[in-house]
């Protein structure tokens, strides 16, 4: 009886084992299959969306549209880690789920102030951003630009410090001057009580849609 | 408890086998696409914005 009840007890914990070297397995490889899904969906509506909106005239100034909650704003491309996504409009639980979201109160990519990025630390997202050092180039591409940033800042803060996503982040209140871009993952990996924010500065725009890519893009 | 399972099937040692399989199969398909799924965004990993009043957002 004693020897039936350990062996079960045994045959339980074995299988819990089993069970969560499952789950780990869910999380990298279940959510990358997930993730590259819901990226090639984005990518493809993006392309739609930015054609829709050229000018229909010559000449004509393209209006700058309020971006819609859950859909593509810009693409991002990290080079140094091959990586790139769509990122969609907004920041919660559900925009974010397979893709970086911007914060919906931050500026746009290429706008004086801070085109601010939250997206999740897993393998198939913000995973490795904290290997990039200053200097590495973060490019973004809008429907007109292809905006080309440098690394200025990688740093590790608490989740309540929210002036890392302000207008200007150095002193929150202020009018900004500069043109930024921030990411904001969590930290540490597998973990929420820390954020990781990576903080880069616009050195160049470049006009999009004259065939030529920056070259800072590299094999992206 | 997989003892029991064992003998509960039916048929010779490969069929048994083959069952075994198809079970093991139907439970990680249940975990991989519902299970887990469900269980994600209940656990902490998914916190990666900053935002001091939203404790249970992203």
């Amino acid at each position: 009886m004693i020897r039936v009840a350990i062996r079960s007890l045994g045959e339980l914990l074995i299988t819990v084992g089993v069970v969560v070297l499952l789950f780990a397995a869910y999380e990298v490889y279940g959510k990358a299959f997930e993730v590259h899904a819901d990226q090639s969906r984005l990518d493809s509506a993006l392309d739609r969306q930015w054609g829709q909106q050229a000018p229909t005239r010559p000449g004509q100034k393209p209006v700058a549209d309020k971006p819609i909650p859950g859909q593509g704003v810009a693409r991002l491309y990290i080079p140094r880690l091959g990586m790139q996504w769509v990122v969609v409009e907004g920041v919660t639980k559900h925009d974010i789920k397979l893709a970086p979201g911007h914060y919906p109160d931050s500026q746009l990519p290429g706008q004086v102030g801070n085109f601010a990025v939250a997206g999740h630390r897993m393998p198939s997202v913000f995973w490795n951003i904290d290997q990039l050092h200053e200097g590495d180039p973060i490019v973004v591409e809008t429907r007109t630009s292809w905006d080309v940033y440098r690394v200025t800042r990688n740093h590790i803060i608490r989740p309540t410090q929210v002036s890392v996503v302000a207008k200007n982040p150095e002193h929150p209140g202020t009018p900004a001057t500069r043109k930024l871009l921030t990411l904001t993952t969590c930290n540490p990996k597998w973990d929420n009580y820390q954020r990781l924010v990576i903080q880069a500065e616009l050195t160049r725009e470049d006009p999009r849609g004259t065939g030529t890519r920056p070259a800072e893009l590299g094999g992206l | 408890m997989y003892g029991a399972i064992w003998r509960v099937l039916p048929g010779p040692g490969f069929l048994k086998f083959l069952q075994m399989l198809l079970l093991i199969a139907g439970v990680v398909a249940l975990l991989w696409f519902v299970v887990f799924p469900w269980a994600e965004p209940l656990l902490p990993f998914g916190d990666v914005t900053v935002d001091g009043a939203d404790t249970t957002g992203p």
